[in-house]
Parts: structure tokens; C-alpha cells; sequence
């Protein structure tokens, strides 16, 4: 084997991958809720990409490609930090734990999404932020996630109800807030 | 992609589709099927325009921020540090030619630390603590966590927690001590401490010999203290392992040999009288 084939040409590995760099961080940036753990993942992923660009396909879906990378990267930082608490029939009582949709506040910032989004769990989150966000097909999702499609759905059912549930609560607290206020005045 | 009948078209049934049109997820007819009930159905309607508004806002919140400008030359500079050297190509296709050759003698233009490269009896009993350090010491999980000495005594058990002061005492003053604990691979148990000094990881791993051992593997650097100490360059870390009468102990790092070896002469004499006292005891 040439010396130079085992990682690949750098100039095209970066070519590559080095586009998704700021779609890569804002996922890591989400999933970790940490600046410098983000940048800590995205690094991993592209070194792991970077050592396995032999293997990759040109032509083929280079975005997907480095997604699954890095939701690897996330997934063992998470057991390394014991975070992740998956309750095993969590996927299948979405139905009967949530009938109700409440209405999306209308004046909330960008600050009051990501909050409420951060405080979902993480496997929703995964799910909700590479459908809604990134715009993957559920085909997609499940193949990075390495889950079932019918779990990419159930899940990203039960993790939109759940964000809107806490963006429903920012409205609510808003009120006491402004009625508090009013009585003040 | 869905296909459903709508022969009875309910609210209820249009809902139970609306995450996979918002996704665009739904086979045409079914969509254009969708899209007719919405149209004539306020409340549907509704729902349907405020989930298609909240993945607006997210992806609006979310995308507002870039990844850090220096984190790209970062990245690379990574690539550069791990990338494999030519001169280490060269030096190992040096080395198939020689012994496909039988050239004894000229082996010996090699140092024992290149020679190790080729040595998979040598590789084998360095490979169990590089993959603790692998598996333990290669990521982030513990940065920015602080463990105070309580809890590093606590995670190391009774036998190894006084380890930690003796491996503080002798790590050079701008080293911090990470971790210390003890992790289990594959079913197996180590003693694990995770150092750092400017950004590089140092692991001190520790490890009961299960039929393992340096006794037979040539090419042992003999330290001032006696220590025979055995060094290779693997998957891009340099290792060192040593032995005492019952257990492996390991020197793994992500920074150059040198460093790692000094790492090693500091530790190396102090684990081994530890460790003698515990086989002692």
C-alpha cells in the first residue's frame, strides 16, 4: 500500500469534510450542552473521519457520514459522563402521556428555544434536532442513530411534544411574570 | 413514507400524520391528501402551522452560532501530529527487507524501541493496557470535572488509594492528576490514573497479570533503578509497560517518546515498590 492512501489525500478529505464543520459543532454544541466539549467532540469526529477516509466512497453522503461519526463520538462520551437515563418502554407511551398539544408562544427568543430545547432528554434531542433542524430523512436518522425507523418516529413525536411543552411553560412563567408586574405598577 | 386511506377522514387520523408532513416524510398522494384537510380544517390547520413554526424557530435559535474560527487549524494541526511519519514507513519497510533477508547484523543499525515495532510477542502485553488507556483516557468525559482526593482514595479501594499521593509527589509540578480509579475492559480490572501536562494525556495504568509478562521479550531499557522497561510506538501512542512479580504497570501517552519515558523513570521505581509491598502483604 503507498504510503499516503492508508488516511487518504488530505486535501480531499478536507475538501470533504471541512464544509460541515459549523453544522458538526452546533450539533455537539446541542448535545452537550458545553462550548468546549463541542469543540472537544468535533475534533474526535474529524480525527476518526480523518483515519477512516479510506473508507469512505466519494460521491456518497459525506454529511450523513460524519454525523454518525460524531453521534458515536457523543454516545461514549455520554456513558463515559453517565448521563444518559433511558427508561427502556419510554418510545411507546408517548400516546398516553401526552394527548395534549399545546400553542407555541408567539414572542419568545432564541435563547428561550435552545433552553427549553436543552432541557429535553438527550434521545429525543438527537432525534428532534437531526429531523427538525438538519433536515434528515427518518431513513437517515435511523441509520446514524442506529435505531429502528419506527423509533425515529416515535421519538421525535414524543421530543417535539415535549419541547413544546417547554416553551408552553416559558409562556406560562412569562404571564405570572407580566401579571406580577402589572400589579406592581 | 406513509400511505393511509381516507375514506374516513378524521382529524384524529390527519394529526397522526402531521410529524411525518412536517418532516416531508409523506408519499405525494398522501400529502396532497393532507394538505386538502388542512386547508378545510381551521383547527388542523392550525396545529399544523405552529409545528412547521417551532422547527423554523429551532433551526433559526440553533444556527445562530459557528464553530469557534481557530477550531478548523486545530483540527488539522491534529491531523498533522497523528499522521504516521514517512520516516517510520520507510523504517518499516526497511525492516520487512532485512528480515525477509535474514540480515542479522545489520537489525542492529535499528534501536531496541524501532525493533519493538516488529515485535508481536512485545505488541500483545503492551496492547492490555493500551486498550484501557483507549477505552478510558482517549476522549473528554473527565475534562472539567474536578475529583477531589476523597473521591480518587474512594474510586481507588483500599489497596490502591495510597498510590495517589506517591504518583502526586513525583509528577513534575506543572502535571495535574485527572483521574484515578479503578475501570474494568473486556472483564478485566485496572488501576487507572489519567495525567495531564500542556494538553497531552499520560496514563498510569495498572493491571494483575493474567498470563501475561515481559520475562521473555528482548529489547528491555534498563532504568538506574533496575526497572526493566520495554517502549513501542502504537496506534499513534507511546507506550512503556514494566512488571513486578504480579502485576502489569503501563506509562501511555499521546505526546512524544521522550516525555513519555521521562513520565515512566519517574513513576517506574516508586509503582514497583508499591505494588512489591501489596505482593508482600
Amino acid at each position: 500500500m503507498p504510503f499516503n492512501t492508508h488516511h487518504g489525500n488530505d486535501t480531499d478529505f478536507e475538501a470533504a469534510a471541512f464544509p460541515y464543520l459549523d453544522e458538526l459543532y452546533r450539533t455537539a454544541r446541542r448535545l452537550t450542552g458545553s462550548s468546549t466539549e463541542a469543540e472537544d467532540i468535533v475534533q474526535e469526529t474529524y480525527l476518526q473521519a480523518w483515519q477512516s477516509f479510506h473508507r469512505f466512497e466519494s460521491g456518497t453522503n459525506c454529511r450523513a457520514w460524519l454525523h454518525k461519526i460524531l453521534f458515536h463520538v457523543v454516545q461514549h462520551h455520554r456513558r463515559k459522563s453517565f448521563r444518559l437515563v433511558l427508561k427502556k418502554d419510554d418510545d411507546d407511551t408517548f400516546e398516553e402521556n401526552l394527548p395534549y398539544e399545546p400553542p407555541i408562544p408567539e414572542q419568545l427568543t432564541d435563547d428561550d428555544v435552545l433552553a427549553a430545547f436543552d432541557r429535553i432528554p438527550a434521545h429525543y434531542r438527537d432525534v428532534v434536532l437531526l429531523a427538525d433542524v438538519h433536515e434528515f430523512a427518518y431513513r437517515e436518522i435511523a441509520e446514524t442513530l442506529s435505531i429502528p425507523v419506527g423509533t425515529v418516529m416515535s421519538r421525535l413525536n414524543r421530543g417535539r411534544n415535549l419541547l413544546r411543552q417547554e416553551l408552553g411553560s416559558f409562556a406560562a412563567s412569562y404571564g405570572i411574570k407580566q401579571t406580577a408586574e402589572a400589579r406592581g405598577q | 413514507m406513509n400511505v393511509v386511506n381516507f375514506e374516513e377522514k378524521s382529524c384524529e387520523r390527519v394529526r397522526g400524520l402531521l410529524d411525518a408532513y412536517v418532516s416531508n416524510e409523506l408519499l405525494v398522494e398522501t400529502n396532497l391528501q393532507v394538505l386538502r384537510h388542512l386547508n378545510g380544517c381551521t383547527s388542523c390547520g392550525t396545529i399544523a402551522a405552529d409545528r412547521a413554526r417551532l422547527r423554523k424557530m429551532l433551526q433559526q435559535a440553533v444556527g445562530k452560532e459557528n464553530a469557534p474560527a481557530a477550531l478548523r487549524s486545530r483540527i488539522q494541526r491534529e491531523m498533522r501530529a497523528t499522521r504516521p511519519s514517512r520516516s517510520n514507513w520507510l523504517l518499516a519497510a526497511a525492516a520487512a527487507i532485512v528480515i525477509g533477508l535474514g540480515g542479522y547484523t545489520a537489525m542492529h543499525s535499528f534501536s531496541a524501541r524501532e525493533m519493538a515495532n516488529a515485535q508481536p510477542a512485545l505488541a500483545a502485553v503492551l496492547r492490555v493496557g493500551l486498550d484501557d488507556h483507549i477505552h478510558c483516557a482517549v476522549g473528554t468525559w473527565y475534562r472539567g470535572r474536578e475529583f477531589s482526593d476523597e473521591t480518587m482514595a474512594r474510586d481507588l479501594g483500599p489497596q490502591f488509594a495510597g498510590l495517589a499521593p506517591m504518583v502526586k509527589s513525583v509528577i513534575p509540578a506543572e502535571m495535574k492528576m485527572l483521574v484515578a480509579h479503578q475501570c474494568q475492559v473486556n472483564g478485566r480490572n485496572f488501576v487507572h490514573f489519567i495525567l495531564q501536562k500542556q494538553e497531552r494525556t499520560f496514563s498510569l495504568i495498572i493491571t494483575r497479570k493474567d498470563g501475561e509478562s515481559f520475562a521473555d521479550i528482548a529489547g528491555a531499557k534498563i532504568l538506574n533503578s533496575g526497572v526493566r522497561i520495554h517502549e513501542s510506538r502504537m496506534q499513534n501512542f507511546e507506550v512503556a509497560g514494566t512488571e513486578t512479580r504480579d502485576f502489569l504497570v503501563y506509562f501511555i501517552s499521546d505526546s512524544t517518546g521522550d516525555q513519555n519515558a521521562q513520565i515512566a523513570r519517574n513513576l517506574a521505581a516508586p509503582v514497583r515498590d508499591y505494588l512489591a509491598r501489596l505482593e508482600s502483604a
